[in-house]
C-alpha cells in the first residue's frame, strides 16, 4: 500500500481493508473512531485480549479521502511509570494494495493518531 | 528547545484561544517526551530518505528503480508522520493538556512504604507501621535517638520474595508488575514481604554491617491481605474498559483530522513542512519542525472551523484525561489492610547475669487509606507476646505483654524550594501494658515504660527528601506518662534518614 505525497494511504476503489491493532503487553486500552468519508467498520471485534481486527469496504469512487483516528493510552504500573517496551503495533491491509508500513506506537500515553485513506482510480 | 519549553509553558498556563474548561493541570513533560519522539520518527524517515536518494544516484537496472520507490514511499511516510499525530497537533493549537501526569510520580510521592524499621523498634522515629512493603528490596537505616538511651544504628533489609525472583531474572520493575500480572501464583506470592533488623553497633566489628546472628535484633514477615493499589491490578478491570470504552475525544479528533484534509491551508503547510523536510541539512530537526507547526497555528488560527473543533477536541481530551486519572487516584488511594508479624531477638545485656528473657512475638493489624489531597490514614492494632512465661519472683508471667493501638496521619506538603515536598505527619499511640517487660523494655519514642499501666504519644512528624529515596525524618512527641519524668510527660525530638532503593531503580 503507497502513501502519497499528503501522507494518505492509497487504496483502491471498491477493495477491503482490514486494520489489525496489537498490544504487546497487558492491557489492551485502545479505542478505533468509526469512519469519516466512507461506509463504517463493516466488522470489528477483539480477535485476542491484546489484538482488535476491523474490516472496511473502500467507496468505489476514484479520489474519495476518508479516515479514521485511534487513541492509544497504556496503564500505568504501580510505581506510576510507563514500560518502554510496551507498544501499540497497527498493521493495514488491503486485499488489493497490500500493506502499509507498520505502526508502532510506544508511551507515553494519551496518544491519537490519524489513519488517512484517498481511493485512487484503479481496481 | 528554549522556544519549545516556552510554548509548553505558554500553552500550559494560557491556553489558545481555549475557554475556560475546568482542566487537569498540564504537564508538559509528557508533551515533550511526545514531541522528541515524533522529531525522532521524522529524523529516521529523513535518514531513510537520504539514504535511498544516495542509492537511487549510484544504482542501476532494478536497483535504482527499488531506490526510487523507496523514496516515493518515504516521503509519503515523512507527510503521513507530519499529519498523523492529532494528540501533537491538539496541544500545539489548544494547549498540552493529554494528561494529568500523575502516574509518572506516584512512586516519588507514595506515602504507604515503611522504609525504616517497624514502629515501636529502637531507633525508629516512625510511631504507627505502614502497609506496601517495597516490592524489590528496600532497606533502611534509621539513626533513631539524640539521646543515650536509644543508641545504634537499626538497619532494616526488607524484600518481596516475588520481586526478588523476578529481579534475579534481570528483570525491571516494570516487568515485574508484567509477570505477575498473569500469573496467579506470584501474584499471591507477591503478597508476601519480609525484613530482618540488624543493630550495626552490636558484634566484634561495631558499626559494620555483617549481618551475621549477632547484629540480627529481629525479622518479619509480612502480608497483604488487601491490597489493590496498582493500576494493573484485574480489579480495576472494569473500570479500565469503561475509560476505554468512551468515544467522544477520539470521535472528535477524527472529524478535525477530517476538517484538515479538506483545507487548503492544511495541505499547503503539509507540503511545506515536508518539503522542508526533506530539503534540510541538519542532523537534528527539533528546530525546524518547531517552527512549522508554529506556523500551522498561525495559519489555522484563522480559520475558525478548524479551530472551534480544536478546543472540542482539547476539552474532550482533558475530559478523558481526567476520568483516566480520577480512575488513578481511586486505584492509589484505595485500602490496604495488611497483617504483620515481627519478632525481637533478646540478648542478655553484658551487665546482666540473669537468664536470658524470651524473644516477643508482634503481631499487627495495618489499615491504611487514602483521602483527598493525598492525605494517608494509618491505623494498627498489635499485641506482643512473650515466646515463653518465664518466673518473675517465683511465679509465671502472662503471655501477653502489651496491646496497642496507634493511628497516623500523613500529609503530602507543597513544594518547598530547596527541601522538595515533605510529609507532615500527625500519629497517636495508646499503649496499654499488661506484664513488666523482660529483657528489652517497651518503648516510647526512644524512653523506656517499665510499669504496667495504659500510656499515650502523640508525635508530629515533618519528612523532607534529600534527593531520589532517601529523606530525613524529624519528629516532636508528646507522651501522657513516662517513669523517667517528674511530670508525668515528656517533649522529645528524633531525627534519622532513610533510604528506599526501589525509588533509585525506578529513576
Amino acid at each position: 500500500m503507497e502513501i502519497d505525497l499528503n501522507g494518505r494511504f492509497v487504496v483502491c476503489v471498491g477493495e477491503t481493508v482490514t486494520v489489525t491493532v496489537t498490544k504487546a503487553k497487558d492491557d489492551y486500552l485502545a479505542k478505533i473512531s468509526g469512519i469519516i468519508g466512507a461506509p463504517n467498520w463493516r466488522t470489528q471485534a477483539m480477535i485476542t485480549p491484546l489484538s482488535e481486527m476491523r474490516v472496511m469496504d473502500v467507496p468505489s469512487t476514484a479520489g474519495t479521502a476518508f479516515n479514521f483516528t485511534i487513541r492509544f493510552d497504556f496503564k500505568p504500573d504501580a510505581a506510576g511509570a510507563h514500560d518502554d517496551t510496551d507498544s501499540y503495533t497497527v498493521k493495514i491491509s488491503g486485499n488489493v494494495s497490500g500493506d502499509a508500513p507498520p505502526d508502532t506506537v510506544i508511551p507515553p500515553p494519551i496518544k491519537m493518531r490519524d489513519y488517512p485513506f484517498i481511493t485512487a482510480g484503479k481496481q | 528547545m528554549k522556544t519549545l519549553h516556552r510554548l509548553l509553558i505558554v500553552l500550559a498556563l494560557c491556553g489558545l484561544g481555549a475557554p475556560g474548561q475546568n482542566s487537569a493541570p498540564a504537564r508538559a513533560p509528557d508533551i515533550q517526551k511526545q514531541f522528541e519522539q515524533f522529531v525522532q520518527a521524522i529524523e529516521l524517515l529523513k535518514a531513510d530518505l537520504n539514504k535511498a536518494k544516495l542509492g537511487r544516484q549510484t544504482a542501476q537496472g532494478a536497483e535504482a528503480i527499488a531506490a526510487a520507490q523507496e523514496i516515493v514511499r518515504t516521503r509519503g511516510q515523512i507527510a503521513w508522520e507530519l499529519r498523523a499525530n492529532l494528540h501533537l497537533l491538539v496541544a500545539w493549537l489548544y494547549r498540552p493538556v493529554m494528561e494529568r501526569g500523575l502516574l509518572s510520580a506516584i512512586e516519588q510521592k507514595q506515602l504507604n512504604k515503611q522504609v525504616g524499621a517497624s514502629g515501636g523498634t529502637p531507633g525508629s522515629t516512625s510511631v504507627a507501621s505502614r502497609g506496601l512493603a517495597p516490592e524489590l528490596i528496600g532497606f533502611a537505616v534509621e539513626n533513631g535517638a539524640l539521646q543515650q538511651t536509644v543508641t545504634g544504628t537499626i538497619l532494616t533489609v526488607r524484600g518481596n520474595p516475588a520481586g526478588i525472583l523476578t529481579a534475579l531474572a534481570k528483570k525491571n520493575l516494570v516487568s515485574v508488575a508484567d509477570t505477575f500480572r498473569p500469573n496467579s501464583e506470584l501474584r499471591f506470592l507477591k503478597r508476601f514481604s519480609f525484613s530482618g533488623t540488624f543493630d550495626i553497633s552490636r558484634g566484634t566489628e561495631k558499626d559494620i554491617f555483617l549481618a551475621n546472628r549477632d547484629q540480627l535484633t529481629g525479622f518479619s514477615a509480612r502480608l497483604d491481605l488487601y491490597n489493590h493499589r496498582a493500576p494493573k491490578d484485574p480489579k480495576w478491570d472494569n473500570e479500565w474498559e469503561a475509560v476505554r470504552d468512551s468515544k467522544l475525544a477520539v470521535e472528535a479528533a477524527n472529524q478535525l483530522a477530517s476538517l484538515l484534509e479538506s483545507d487548503n491551508q492544511f495541505k499547503a503547510w503539509l507540503e511545506s513542512a515536508r518539503n522542508a523536510v526533506e530539503a534540510s541539512t541538519v542532523t537534528s530537526l527539533h528546530q525546524l519542525l518547531e517552527q512549522h507547526l508554529n506556523t500551522l497555528r498561525d495559519m489555522l488560527s484563522n480559520v475558525p472551523a478548524i479551530m472551534d473543533q480544536v478546543r472540542i477536541v482539547g476539552a474532550l481530551m482533558e475530559s478523558y484525561a481526567s476520568g483516566r486519572n480520577q480512575l488513578i487516584d481511586r486505584v492509589t488511594k484505595s485500602a490496604i489492610v495488611t497483617l504483620e508479624y515481627n519478632n525481637t531477638r533478646q540478648v542478655v545485656q553484658a551487665n546482666q547475669t540473669a537468664q536470658k528473657p524470651p524473644d516477643l512475638s508482634n503481631l499487627k493489624l495495618v489499615y491504611t487509606r487514602k483521602f483527598p489531597g493525598n492525605s494517608e490514614l494509618t491505623a494498627n492494632l498489635s499485641t506482643t507476646l512473650f515466646d515463653y512465661r518465664p518466673k518473675v519472683n517465683g511465679a509465671r508471667t502472662g503471655v501477653v505483654r502489651d496491646a496497642q493501638g496507634a493511628m497516623q496521619f500523613d500529609i503530602p506538603l507543597p513544594e518547598i524550594q530547596s527541601l522538595g515536598k515533605g510529609t507532615l505527619t500527625f500519629a497517636g499511640l495508646v499503649l496499654r501494658l499488661f506484664e513488666e517487660p523482660l529483657g528489652q523494655k517497651v518503648q516510647v519514642n526512644g524512653k523506656e515504660v517499665a510499669a504496667k499501666g495504659t500510656v499515650g504519644v502523640a508525635q508530629v512528624k515533618l519528612t523532607f527528601p534529600v534527593t531520589t529515596g532517601v529523606r530525613i525524618p524529624i519528629a516532636v512527641s508528646y507522651a501522657t506518662r513516662t517513669e523517667l519524668l517528674p511530670n508525668n510527660s515528656e517533649v522529645r525530638g528524633n531525627i534519622g534518614l532513610t533510604l528506599d532503593i526501589d525509588k533509585l531503580f525506578t529513576k
